[in-house]
């Protein structure tokens, strides 16, 4: 069932304008709103919260109309960027706060502190001071504090931004453990590997407009807009050549043969890409198209390289696990299957 | 080497600091020498202990007005921005600038039964003039400016995202306000109080327009500054200083014993 329903949403923030914007979440569903910093995910999400006030289109929650609804009265539950918890009191109360205003009785709220706590396993921090927490934490009461009334929709503004690398594993376990509560999430992130399910909903902004939306796993590998494959980092992008039959070609020397319906189908694209994995150092496939380069830049990455190749006046990126030297010569071909069709998202809104 | 280098530095200020200490604390030891000894006679005074009390109600009620009135207006200064804001600073910052005595006479020309609102308050036997009423509207005038901006400052130091939790948790503006925005700023809001009060307690300048005296009890009673610059006129410095080193160790008591108690109640976080 349809929980929330943006509706031509349209909200004005001195000169960025968000929208509009129409997309539903359903009961459960796990959403990612995804882009750069300054696409508008952070006041969309509380847009939705009722912190802004849209200037056009409307939000539907449970089918009801709460566009103007005050905050309080809305039962979404906010989990903000930075962490900001009740300095005044203990980490029982910060998680008990919002029951209190449910009206719940005493042995309730008693017994929701403790699931709570058990599920994100910070029963040993109930009765300190939020100033005696590590950030992690912090950020565990902070999602605690949220999920504590049981809200429909829960909004995450990046949860997982500015955490070590082993606290954030253990917030992305927290995170996964929300599934207990039956509660929808939209989850802010700029960052993909913030992402906490494949198969999960993803709306990818960009100044404003939601330019690409599907299933995470999709977007990510067939991105159709200039703007997300352009965020999405080192990816190979390229303006078509020239297009002949079922050839695309970058410059007068590389060519990819693609099939003829892919062909047809982006006839408006304008931009080719690829990605660094798709393109194979030293062995030739056949079918694929192979070339041959000289390395002019290396980046370090925690699971291999990225080779800058030079080809005549193009440079391709490329990844491998073994190690090669500046200025050697290599062979590298690049899989045709694996290469999508790009055009300017801003001018068409999906 | 490198300590050798920052000898100088450190020796500058050492001596700088010191200097304004001394400066600080000479006049105040001299006073409590000399008239320290006086202490104990100046509580057996009764026009003098009359006086401390006038002093302390003023300075009070002043204190709990500059609360109530301050922290709003402080919540808004820190929370929002408008047009003319600017205007809305100056005009708080304006109370420290406008010497004492021309408070005095702003606030009885605008209570005075001839101008303003005045004659609406005489209807109703409200005057200004020598009343501790008067008295507190004019050290309310003068202190409260000090509550405002100690709250405002720590207002502004709250991330305004705990609000926007707090009332997606369901607290309305108020309970927000009143359950978590207060309590988060209680030490500041204390500390402004204090502040207001301490302020208060030493006003001499628009008490000499309004309420030199003020009829207390069917006795009239000088605020205590105006108490000791009775006393300096009448008998001379060194009665005066008695008074002047009493009054000074009963504030400077009540100030600690303030500061003691809310930090021993754990109100600090």
């Amino acid at each position: 069932m349809t929980l929330l329903r943006v509706e031509a949403l349209v909200m004005k923030l001195s000169d960025f304008t968000l929208g509009p914007l129409t997309f539903e979440v359903e009961d459960n569903d796990y959403i990612v709103l995804f882009g750069p910093n300054g696409s508008g995910k952070t006041t969309l999400l509380k847009t939705i919260l009722g912190f802004y006030r849209p200037i056009l289109g409307r939000i539907l929650f449970n089918g009801i109309d709460i566009t103007g609804l005050p905050i309080e009265k809305r039962n979404i539950g906010y989990v903000p960027q930075n962490i900001v918890l009740f300095e005044n009191m203990t980490i029982r109360q910060n998680i008990e706060f919002g029951l209190k205003f449910k009206k719940l009785g005493k042995e309730e709220r008693k017994n929701r502190v403790k699931r709570i706590s058990e599920i994100l396993s910070i029963e040993s921090l109930l009765d300190k001071k939020p100033r005696e927490l590590s950030y992690g934490q912090k950020q565990l009461v902070s999602i605690a504090r949220a999920i504590a009334p049981e809200p429909s929709l829960l909004l995450l503004d990046e949860p997982l931004s500015n955490l070590d690398p082993n606290t954030r594993l253990s917030i992305m376990k927290a995170l996964r453990a929300l599934k207990k509560f039956n509660t929808s999430i939209i989850h802010v992130t700029h960052i993909i590997e913030n992402v906490l399910y494949p198969d999960s909903k993803l709306l990818f902004m960009y100044k404003g407009k939601i330019l690409e939306r599907g299933k995470t796993s999709e977007v990510f590998s067939n991105p159709t807009t200039l703007e997300l494959a352009s965020y999405l980092s080192n990816w190979n992008i390229y303006r078509v050549y020239k297009k002949k039959g079922s050839l695309i070609c970058l410059n007068d020397r590389i060519c990819f043969a693609v099939d003829g319906e892919r062909i047809k189908v982006d006839d408006k694209a304008t931009y080719i890409a690829f990605k660094p994995v798709d393109v194979i150092l030293d062995r030739k496939i056949d079918g694929w198209s192979c070339y041959e380069g000289f390395i002019e830049g290396i980046q370090v990455t925690s699971y291999g390289y990225l080779y800058s190749i030079r080809f005549s006046d193009i440079l391709i990126t490329a990844f491998s696990s073994k190690r090669n030297e500046l200025k050697e010569r290599v062979r590298f071909c690049i899989d045709p299957s694996k290469v999508v069709f790009l055009r300017k998202g801003l001018s068409v809104e999906r | 080497m490198k300590n050798l280098n920052s000898l100088p530095f450190f020796a500058f200020l050492v001596v700088f600091s010191l200097l304004v200490l001394l400066f600080f604390a000479y006049p105040l030891v001299l006073l409590l020498i000399l008239g320290g000894s006086g202490f104990v006679a100046s509580l057996e005074n009764r026009s003098f202990m009359l006086s401390i009390e006038v002093t302390l109600i003023i300075s009070t009620i002043t204190s709990v007005f500059a609360v109530l009135f301050g922290v709003p207006l402080g919540y808004v200064m820190a929370r929002y921005d408008f047009k003319f804001k600017s205007i809305l600073e100056t005009l708080i910052d304006i109370p420290i600038v406008i010497p004492h005595i021309v408070v005095g006479l702003m606030i009885l020309l605008a209570f005075s039964s001839q101008y303003g609102i005045g004659p609406f308050l005489h209807k109703f036997g409200i005057t200004v003039l020598d009343t501790i009423f008067g008295a507190i509207l004019a050290v309310s005038y003068l202190s409260s400016t000090y509550t405002i901006k100690v709250v405002e400052s720590s207002i502004a130091m709250i991330d305004p995202e705990v609000e926007l939790v707090s009332r997606s948790l369901g607290a309305s503006r108020f309970a927000t306000f009143f359950r978590v925005t207060i309590p988060s700023i209680k030490r500041s809001i204390l500390n402004g109080a204090l502040l207001t009060w301490a302020r208060a307690t030493s006003e001499a300048g628009a008490l000499f327009i309004i309420a030199y005296y003020v009829f207390f009890y069917r006795k009239t009673v000088y605020p205590s500054p105006i108490f000791i610059y009775e006393s300096y006129i009448t008998f001379g410095i060194l009665q005066a200083v008695k008074f002047a080193a009493a009054l000074v160790i009963i504030v400077i008591a009540i100030f600690i014993l303030f500061r003691a108690i809310f930090r021993i109640r754990g109100q600090v976080y």
